[in-house]
């Protein structure tokens, strides 16, 4: 189930909501489960299988974990239920690129490529199944006492599908004990509308433009930048709605996820930029990937090996295709040489005054290959914006852009950006605030009906 | 500190949700849920009946549209407006989405149809961009301009007899306003002009009488796209009438003789459609019976396939096919 939906926010949501401030407190959790379940298997209930396998798999490692004396049984016991995450996520997600790769080596299609249909949401519950094992072993985590708690955890409905990323350590305590008020309902509600308006009204405002300037297979310059930054405002406002719906979700019924994004196109550095973009992702790839292989504590050239390895795995971890590869290897490579020139004789990777709008092009660049669906398709972008294509718009781009979407793409742009403009504050009141957005996205609600969240693929 | 706004606010729109989920979820038919849960479909078809239950779903889409068309001229993904009102489908500035290599479809579909001893004329219906360009805000780029003269010298090329519609389609009305076709005086005129050139083949003639029978309002297909509603006698856009015909055709011969029908019509809801009569205006125009293989949203290629799939299945074969292709389907970069 979609969040952006007339199906979630009219039909799903109420009745929940409605339950759940009926029930008493010990129920709670279950009704948590058992809606949980309704909405994963609202996209397909087969899909349900791959879900508690999962959760139960990573339930009854981290139990092992917890109850052995043995050394030599809990590092197996990690080590089996690490490999059975992966191994699900792989099957799903990497099998046919797999196969379909290792046929075109050969030269034929000897191997069979099975279809294989990726449950949704896969990436994220794997890796937060990984990080409970591992959280468990380390002594970091509480192990769940109660499979029920722990379903709970693994299927909570506002972050099931595209994060963020979450901890069960983070969490373990808000399933026992939640409070519950007006106050945080309603910073909740007034969180997911913004989400909703950030989704329904910018993001879903500039995709046609995004789109129609990849499908473009010559494009100039000015079309393909105008592309690539049509696609970054899309997919932060995308990502960003969709993780301010899923903390404002969380807060109606008394959890408090941890934030996704924190202004990251205002970054003067791809280093910070990660700092600030889906922060729980990078935090994850921090703790479980970059540490254990060595972080920064093996010199520089393992550092700078480190943190290529880590972005492109957590390319990989974005989908099966080698656009993500490169996108990982940009950003990797990138986070390297900022280090290599911090560690070499400065506080700041780049100089001062271009440092934000070269980081910018970075990300846009990088963008153009995690937006392209295959490498051609993103050398044709790249092409087009060293003008390999001619420089200025063509007249039926003209044509087809609409004003609403270059007004989206300007909203977006500002919005995006603003703390670095030092605009004048204007902050209507709440009531206000609410007000223009519930009408806003209700009526943009029943007009875009079908606008799957950028994220919910991977 | 809550204030006081802030508690109202939200239990307002706390109110007003569970008013438009119960509006919903009662006027949503719940359907047979043992069938297609587990695959989803079952919960797509419940969802798409949900949309639509929701209370001024409607209204909500109406006032959209209208607030985007009084505010820009603005329609949804799919068309453009511009001057004068006047409607175009964005498929006409941009590269079509399925197309495949003319010159080879048409070496592949005359060889073919030669098999049967069955002439080919293709023709390319110009764009309505093309035909009304003066009513673009802006024109198109070069690829788009020599589109239709490629198109021409591919049809030559495979030594094939083309129809240029060009000069027959340059009128203020050849086109509907508010749709992506032409209009039935342009179908007419077009009909003219490819009987000129299929008269070149001989075939049995019949009498044909067409006449005009009346005006009605039309909605053109380009309508959908700005879906105004309710507000659309306010904001528009303007509606439209179309003039209507009817064609008889005098069976030729005995009563008791095989009927032969020598020309076939394969092509796209250009050919298809009814209210725009092109088939009664190349019958007219023929003087002779046609046989209309055409279809609606399918292209003009696949109906073409199904034609040639099913030749064999004809009591009797028609001496002359005209192929009715719509420019927008073929590639601007060859």
């Amino acid at each position: 189930m979609v969040f952006s939906t007339p199906i979630f926010v009219f039909g799903f949501l109420p009745a929940f909501l409605a339950t759940y401030y009926v029930l008493p407190s010990k129920a709670r959790n279950w009704l948590i489960l058992l809606a949980s379940t309704l909405f994963y298997a609202w996209w397909r209930a087969d899909a349900l299988f791959v879900l508690y396998a999962i959760a139960g798999g990573s339930f009854l490692s981290g139990h092992v974990v917890s109850r052995t004396t043995h050394a030599a049984v809990k590092i197996w016991a990690v080590r089996v239920g690490v490999c059975f995450n992966l191994a699900v996520l792989f099957w799903f997600k990497y099998t046919t690129f797999l196969l379909g790769n290792l046929n075109t080596a050969l030269g034929g299609d000897a191997l069979v490529v099975p279809e294989i249909i990726l449950p949704i949401g896969l990436s994220f519950l794997a890796f937060q199944s990984i990080s409970y094992i591992v959280d468990v072993a380390r002594g970091d985590a509480p192990v769940a006492k109660k499979l029920s708690d722990f379903l709970a955890f693994s299927t909570l409905f506002p972050q099931l599908i595209a994060g963020p990323v979450l901890r069960y350590k983070d969490l373990a305590h808000q399933f026992a004990h939640r409070k519950h008020s007006l106050l945080l309902f309603s910073a909740g509600l007034r969180r997911f509308l913004q989400g909703l308006a950030m989704k329904l009204l910018v993001a879903d405002g500039v995709a046609p433009l995004a789109d129609r300037m990849f499908a473009l297979p010559d494009p100039s310059m000015a079309e393909a930048w105008l592309g690539a930054l049509a696609f970054s405002v899309q997919l932060f406002f995308d990502f960003s709605g969709y993780s301010s719906m899923a903390i404002g979700l969380g807060l109606m019924i008394g959890f408090r996820f941890p934030e996704n994004f924190a202004n990251p196109y205002t970054s003067s550095s791809i280093t910070e930029f990660w700092r600030r973009w889906h922060i729980s992702l990078s935090t994850w790839l921090r703790d479980y990937l970059y540490i254990p292989l060595g972080g920064n504590r093996s010199g520089n050239f393992k550092t700078y090996r480190n943190l290529l390895l880590t972005m492109v795995l957590g390319g990989i971890w974005h989908g099966a295709n080698w656009t993500f590869v490169i996108w990982g290897i940009w950003h990797g490579g990138l986070m390297a040489v900022e280090r290599a020139l911090v560690a070499k004789h400065r506080s700041f990777a780049w100089p001062k005054v271009i440092a934000w709008p070269l980081t910018m092009v970075f990300v846009l660049l990088g963008w153009v290959v995690f937006r392209a669906e295959t490498l051609g398709e993103a050398v044709a972008m790249y092409a087009g914006m060293l003008g390999a294509n001619g420089a200025s718009l063509r007249l039926e781009v003209v044509t087809l852009t609409t004003t609403s979407e270059l007004l989206f793409l300007l909203l977006g742009v500002v919005l995006s950006i603003a703390p670095r403009l030092n605009l004048p504050r204007f902050e209507p009141s709440p009531a206000l605030q609410f007000a223009t957005l519930s009408i806003l996205c209700f009526v943009a609600l029943q007009v875009r009906t079908n606008s799957p969240f950028l994220y919910f693929q991977f | 500190m809550q204030s006081h706004s802030d508690t109202i606010s939200t239990l307002c729109i706390v109110a007003l949700t569970v008013v438009f989920s119960l509006g919903a979820i009662s006027n949503t038919h719940a359907g047979d849920p043992t069938h297609g849960w587990l695959k989803g479909t079952y919960q797509r078809g419940y969802e798409s009946r949900f949309e639509r239950s929701v209370p001024a779903n409607d209204g909500a889409v109406a006032l959209w549209a209208a607030v985007k068309w009084s505010l820009f001229q603005e329609m949804s993904t799919g068309a453009v407006a511009s001057k004068d009102g006047w409607l175009f489908t964005a498929e006409e500035f941009s590269e079509p989405g399925e197309t495949r290599d003319l010159r080879e479809e048409l070496a592949r579909v005359g060889k073919i149809l030669a098999k049967y001893g069955i002439s080919l004329v293709p023709v390319i219906v110009p764009d309505k961009a093309r035909m009304h360009e003066h009513h673009l805000a802006r024109g198109r780029s070069e690829k788009f301009a020599s589109r239709y003269d490629r198109a021409l010298s591919s049809i030559k090329a495979a030594g094939l007899v083309g129809v240029d519609l060009r000069d027959a389609l340059s009128f203020p009305d050849s086109f509907k306003r508010t749709d992506t076709h032409w209009s039935p005086e342009g179908a007419r005129r077009a009909a003219l002009e490819i009987a000129a050139v299929v008269s070149i083949y001989d075939f049995p003639h019949t009498n044909v009488t067409t006449v005009e029978t009346g005006s009605v309002l039309f909605e053109g297909d380009l309508i959908a796209f700005v879906p105004t509603g309710q507000f659309r006698a306010r904001v528009g856009p303007p509606r439209e009438y179309i003039k209507t015909f009817e064609t008889s055709v005098t069976p030729a011969g005995d009563l008791f003789q095989e009927v032969t029908i020598p020309v076939a019509l394969v092509g796209t809801s250009f050919s298809a459609k009814q209210e725009f009569h092109f088939e009664g205006f190349l019958k007219q125009a023929l003087q002779a019976d046609v046989l209309n293989a055409s279809s609606v949203g399918q292209g003009p290629f696949v109906p073409m396939d199904t034609f040639l799939d099913e030749i064999s299945k004809l009591s009797s074969l028609p001496s002359v096919v005209v192929w009715e292709i719509p420019e927008r389907f073929l590639s601007s970069q060859r």
